[in-house]
């Protein structure tokens, strides 16, 4: 049986004591904490970037997971609590030492999924999974606190060499999974390790959430210092309150001063009012918004296109906008995704790809297991290794219609 | 955006697939027409701007790129397109695009460049 009050008291002791721990250490402070808290032989798995396995976090070796074992998200029981966000437990009481339970929780901070939890506990009553939720959660933060500065964290989750393109993206993005009130915020990138010129930013201000995507020309080291500079400038201007036309004509003088006319971004930027679903938008040159309504249709949000930014077309930039409505989910996304090809040249498109996050969705996953489905789908249709890069940037208005996101 | 796939500069000459034909030839006097065949990427569409810039840069009156025959065309392809506009506008020469092809049609729209630079079904179409 576990003692709630003593766990609160526990896990606060485990943030204090966290604040002076390198990341090589949290292992051995989760497994500490949590027995106190009723909760033996607990231990960490965080998930690659891809999302495909879950790795241990030992503490050991210059990946931190020396000496640790790894299942695959997909078929395996610690897979399901990922995918599912859920606190599972192992049938049976053989396997663990004193006939104890043992459970598996996806680690979350309430929106972005950085692997599971296992531990092994006397009962199986309600305090004691609501206790693993509360260690689960307290060890997001731990993980999110520490990785940003880690290399070992960075070695952990991947499974092959990265090129410097992708190392600056994964560096300039901001995390896949957001979460407010009103709003979830997911995206995918791939390939992962060889990311060119594609590119994804949101931010919140107040009610507003900016959404915005890039695709720069080009798949060399180049094209991702251009899309770090259209980010950086598109940032730069609305940080400084710039209206999406101008913020995209700030993007566009910063690339001409830097590339002359030989480097282009096309892109959308949008901003969403998350308080009365108002959704304003323009297209520089880029695919349209996609907007997945009723689960049932999708519709193009038409926008005339103002050219890429840094090709200096001198179009004029015009701004749309659209009501959305609850449960709404709006689709920006990059020509690699629809224009994947398997082996015999047909393409994913877009009408496969509209189809996957409507029936995913009917299938009642979370909008960041639909996302990682889907990229695993696009992958698998191409044979593993895309020509191009292929992002998406997911949104879902909910008004007021909240998700549970926590196991 | 699309890049090529290994060993694609080898097979460029040889692959009809990753190969692109650009041709150049007059067909009144001050009026060329550039006929473009095959895979336009990061590695074939050299030969566009190769072909095309000298002559928008030469001071013809009339450049005409007929893209029917073209099965594909990536952001470097459209780069050319629009140096090849850019220089146009300032040397005073003119330049029309004829009967992209769909995939061409399609980049040319989802980018805008379509309202930039003129295109025309045929080359017949296009005014004196």
């Amino acid at each position: 049986m576990v003692d709630r009050a003593a766990t609160a008291l526990s896990l606060v002791r485990m943030m204090q004591a966290s604040h002076t721990v390198t990341l090589e250490q949290i292992p051995g402070l989760v497994a500490e904490h949590a027995a106190r808290a009723g909760l033996h032989d607990a231990a960490v798995y965080v998930v690659d970037i891809r999302e495909t396995v879950l790795r241990r976090l030992t503490g050991e070796g210059c990946d931190a997971g020396g000496g640790g074992e790894e299942y695959t998200v997909q078929g395996s029981l610690p897979g399901q609590a990922y995918q599912r966000v859920d606190v599972l437990a192992e049938p049976g009481q053989d396997g663990t030492p004193g006939g104890r339970r043992r459970w598996w929780v996806a680690v979350t901070d309430g929106v972005e999924r950085l692997g599971v939890l296992r531990a092994d506990t006397d009962g199986d009553d309600e305090p004691t999974r609501q206790t693993l939720r509360d260690l689960a959660s307290t060890t997001a933060l731990l993980l999110l606190s520490k990785r940003s500065f880690s290399d070992s964290y960075a070695r952990l989750v991947r499974t092959e060499a990265m090129n410097v393109a992708a190392e600056m993206q994964w560096n300039l993005t901001p995390p896949p999974a957001y979460a407010g009130h009103d709003v979830t915020v997911g995206a995918v990138m791939e390939p992962a390790y060889q990311v060119g010129g594609d590119a994804f930013d949101y931010a919140v201000a107040g009610t507003t959430l900016h959404l915005s995507i890039f695709d720069a020309m080009g798949h060399d080291t180049t094209a991702g210092i251009t899309a770090n500079v259209a980010v950086a400038a598109c940032r730069n201007a609305r940080r400084q309150g710039a209206s999406l036309a101008e913020t995209s004509r700030q993007v566009e003088r910063v690339l001409l001063e830097q590339f002359s006319t030989t480097r282009y971004v096309t892109g959308i930027l949008a901003d969403l009012d998350t308080a009365s679903g108002r959704l304003a938008w323009i297209n520089r040159g880029h695919h349209l918004p996609l907007l997945v309504r009723d689960n049932r249709w999708a519709i193009e949000l038409v926008c005339p296109p103002a050219g890429p930014m840094g090709s200096a077309l001198g179009l004029p930039v015009i701004q749309r906008t659209e009501q959305l409505q609850p449960g709404d989910r709006l689709l920006l996304y990059t020509d690699g995704l629809v224009e994947a090809r398997d082996a015999d040249g047909s393409e994913f498109g877009r009408d496969r790809f509209v189809d996957f996050i409507r029936r995913q969705h009917a299938g009642r996953h979370t909008l960041h297991e639909t996302l990682r489905r889907l990229m695993a789908a696009v992958m698998d249709h191409h044979a593993g290794r895309l020509d191009d890069d292929a992002t998406v940037l997911l949104t879902e208005w909910r008004g007021s219609d909240q998700q549970e996101l926590t196991p | 955006m699309r890049r090529g796939r290994p060993g694609e500069e080898d097979r460029v000459s040889g692959d009809p697939d990753t190969s692109v034909d650009v041709r150049v030839r007059t067909t009144a006097p001050g009026r060329r027409l550039v006929t473009v065949t095959g895979h336009v990427d990061l590695h074939t569409a050299h030969r566009l701007a190769d072909a095309v810039q000298p002559l928008v840069d030469g001071g013809h009156d009339m450049v005409l790129v007929d893209l029917s025959g073209v099965t594909f065309l990536d952001s470097t392809g459209l780069t050319c397109l629009i140096t090849a506009h850019r220089t146009a506008r300032s040397t005073g020469a003119r330049l029309a695009l004829v009967a992209p092809s769909p995939p061409v049609l399609r980049m040319l729209q989802i980018t805008g460049v379509d309202q930039v630079i003129p295109t025309y079904p045929s080359p017949d179409a296009v005014p004196r």
